[in-house]
């Protein structure tokens, strides 16, 4: 088996169970867009990344990508709003916090604004300074994911875990004579 | 093992320059290279005798004995020594002709005294230079530049460059700081009455222009070869193109592959693809120097500082008198105006045995505090109200909403989200 088809079953295997254990309420379009966003852009990385000979994806695009995803992100968090399609920021923040719709509007503008503020500062280092700062700026925006994967580990995975282990403990303690 | 005095002997001829001739016999010492072997000569200390080996074909040794023939001749002129330092050799240069059966065997040469010299390679790791006897010093080691860079240029003013040059072919003499070079056989010569070409190069100290071809300006091989060892006696033996990669291009993994695109992260000006090693040294060396190694390294061939010019340079920083050496707060000598290399590298090599002695300590307490975590939230002592209150749930700046969820549920957003922020990644880079 190849690295390549090894990495798509993973993915294959995950995305099914995701459907599989899905919440069965009825999700807001403005989600589901962001799914399907989400769905073509990883598809193209897939395919270009693992699947297709080096230098076939087109060539300039590769200073173009971060931007293309920023935009993408910020043209969806815009317009569902205005479709009525609600809020796609709850997707991205989690549906366990307890906010207002007005918190929850302006949380998705200021995402916003900043994914169009990061794709257009791409394009700028990008054209305008010498490869290695456009290379340099590009891994330094990635601290942004690194900051959305502790929010998520510190108020939501570290807290669902300790409440687990107390419940487990709990039954423990209660099972005992 | 038999010792060198009960080695089997060899009785061979040599021819002085003058014409005398003399039998002697050879005392077999057990050192053996690529073109021939070194022997001891009975009653001659002084004088080691070179002969190729039996296996060579009959046009190469012809060609060996012409070019002996010409270089006992015509022995260069080398930077003068004083009086009071007797028995240094600075080139193990032809003396006299080796003969066996009437027919040309090899060559003698001075012997450059082991005990008194140590392998140039020692000094680019200071440890090692201490167990040979050789305590290092800034002041010491531009004096050795200074000297292999005058010896080069004596080569090059009587047109014979070495090519080949690299630390392993160079001897230091401990006490007298003078350079020897070994294997003078194997120069390049180019004088207006004999030609002869030296094959023999090494990666890593070939200039970028000569990698797959030819060295056709051998002067300018040997700058380029001379700065990189220079680099690297100054700057605890790192190589001039050793660094870390900077961008998305390839990155050669052999520093020939480096030197052939130019990779050189030194610059007074840094480089865009490649990043300077950390432990470098190299911001402590003064103006002059650095702008000799951009030269060197980072421009095109035809501005190559030459051996002159290092000569010149250096001989201001090894001489005492000009003050442009000074000592640190510490005692160590540095570069005037400059910050001291020997301080800057103690620096960094304590913070990053700090770093990691702290990393050690951490990772060595991380399982009790783990224990003592898990058992302040089993039984609610918590002392910090941030982790009780974490612990417990009960987060008063966000709150959490009233979900229905099951674990299962819980469960296929966070897949959801990691293949996101997986794809996220995946595009940004």
């Amino acid at each position: 088996m190849t690295l390549a088809l090894a990495v798509t079953l993973l993915i294959c295997a995950l995305l099914f169970v995701s459907w599989l254990w899905r919440p069965r309420q009825t999700a807001e379009p403005g989600v589901w867009v962001l799914l399907i966003a989400y769905a073509l852009l990883g598809t193209w990385a897939l395919w270009f990344g693992l699947y297709s000979a080096s230098g076939q994806e087109p060539a300039g695009f590769v200073f173009w990508k971060p931007t293309v995803m920023y935009w993408t992100l910020s043209i969806i968090l815009i317009v569902a709003p205005l479709l009525g399609w609600g809020y796609p920021v709850k997707a991205i923040f989690g549906t366990y916090f307890a906010f207002s719709k007005m918190q929850w509007r302006w949380m998705n503008r200021g995402l916003a604004a900043l994914c169009a503020l990061l794709g257009g500062v791409n394009l700028l280092v990008a054209f305008n300074t010498a490869e290695g700062n456009w290379v340099g700026h590009k891994f330094s925006t990635m601290i942004i994911l690194l900051f959305l994967m502790l929010f998520r580990m510190i108020f939501i995975w570290f807290p669902t875990l300790t409440i687990v282990a107390i419940k487990l403990y709990r039954r423990a303690i209660a099972l005992l004579p | 093992m038999a010792s060198p005095k009960n080695s089997p002997r060899n009785t061979v001829q040599l021819i002085w320059p003058g014409g005398q001739s003399e039998q002697v016999g050879l005392i077999t010492i057990g050192k053996s290279g690529g073109a021939g072997e070194v022997f001891e000569i009975e009653s001659k200390p002084r004088y080691v005798a070179k002969i190729y080996h039996a296996t060579t074909r009959e046009a190469q040794l012809a060609r060996y004995a012409q070019k002996i023939r010409w270089m006992i001749a015509n022995k260069p002129d080398l930077p003068e020594i004083p009086a009071e330092h007797d028995g240094i050799v600075q080139l193990a240069w032809p003396v006299a002709l080796v003969m066996k059966e009437s027919k040309f065997a090899g060559f003698v040469m001075e012997k450059i005294d082991f005990g008194r010299t140590m392998e140039l390679d020692y000094l680019l790791t200071h440890r090692q230079a201490t167990g040979e006897g050789f305590e290092v010093d800034f002041g010491k080691l531009v004096t050795v530049c200074y000297n292999l860079a005058s010896l080069i240029n004596c080569l090059h003013s009587n047109k014979i460059a070495v090519v080949d040059l690299k630390p392993i072919n160079l001897k230091v003499y401990k006490s007298e700081l003078y350079v020897s070079i070994l294997d003078c056989d194997g120069f390049h010569i180019y004088s207006d009455n004999f030609h002869s070409e030296a094959p023999q190069v090494t990666p890593e100290y070939l200039a970028p222009e000569f990698h797959d071809k030819a060295v056709t300006h051998p002067e300018g091989q040997d700058w380029f070869a001379l700065a990189t060892i220079i680099f690297r006696l100054l700057n605890y033996g790192i190589h001039p193109f050793a660094g870390i990669a900077a961008s998305r291009h390839p990155y050669p993994t052999e520093l020939s592959g480096r030197i052939k695109i130019g990779l050189y992260p030194y610059g007074k000006t840094p480089h865009n693809s490649v990043r300077a090693t950390p432990a470098s040294i190299h911001e402590s060396f003064p103006d002059s120097i650095r702008e000799l190694f951009d030269r060197a390294f980072a421009s095109m061939p035809s501005g190559r500082a030459t051996a002159y010019e290092w000569a010149t340079v250096l001989e201001t920083y090894a001489n005492k008198s000009t003050g442009h050496m000074s000592q640190c707060l510490k005692g160590h000598l540095q570069f005037s105006g400059k910050s001291c290399p020997t301080c800057l590298r103690e620096a960094i090599i304590q913070g990053h045995a700090e770093r990691q002695r702290r990393f050690m300590t951490q990772l060595q307490a991380t399982p009790a505090r783990s224990v003592r975590y898990s058992k302040q939230t089993l039984t609610g002592t918590h002392i910090s109200p941030f982790q009780a209150a974490l612990a417990q749930g009960q987060f008063n700046l966000v709150r959490l909403a009233t979900s229905g969820s099951s674990n299962r549920n819980v469960i296929s957003f966070e897949i959801l989200w990691i293949v996101g922020l997986i794809v996220t990644f995946w595009w940004v880079k």
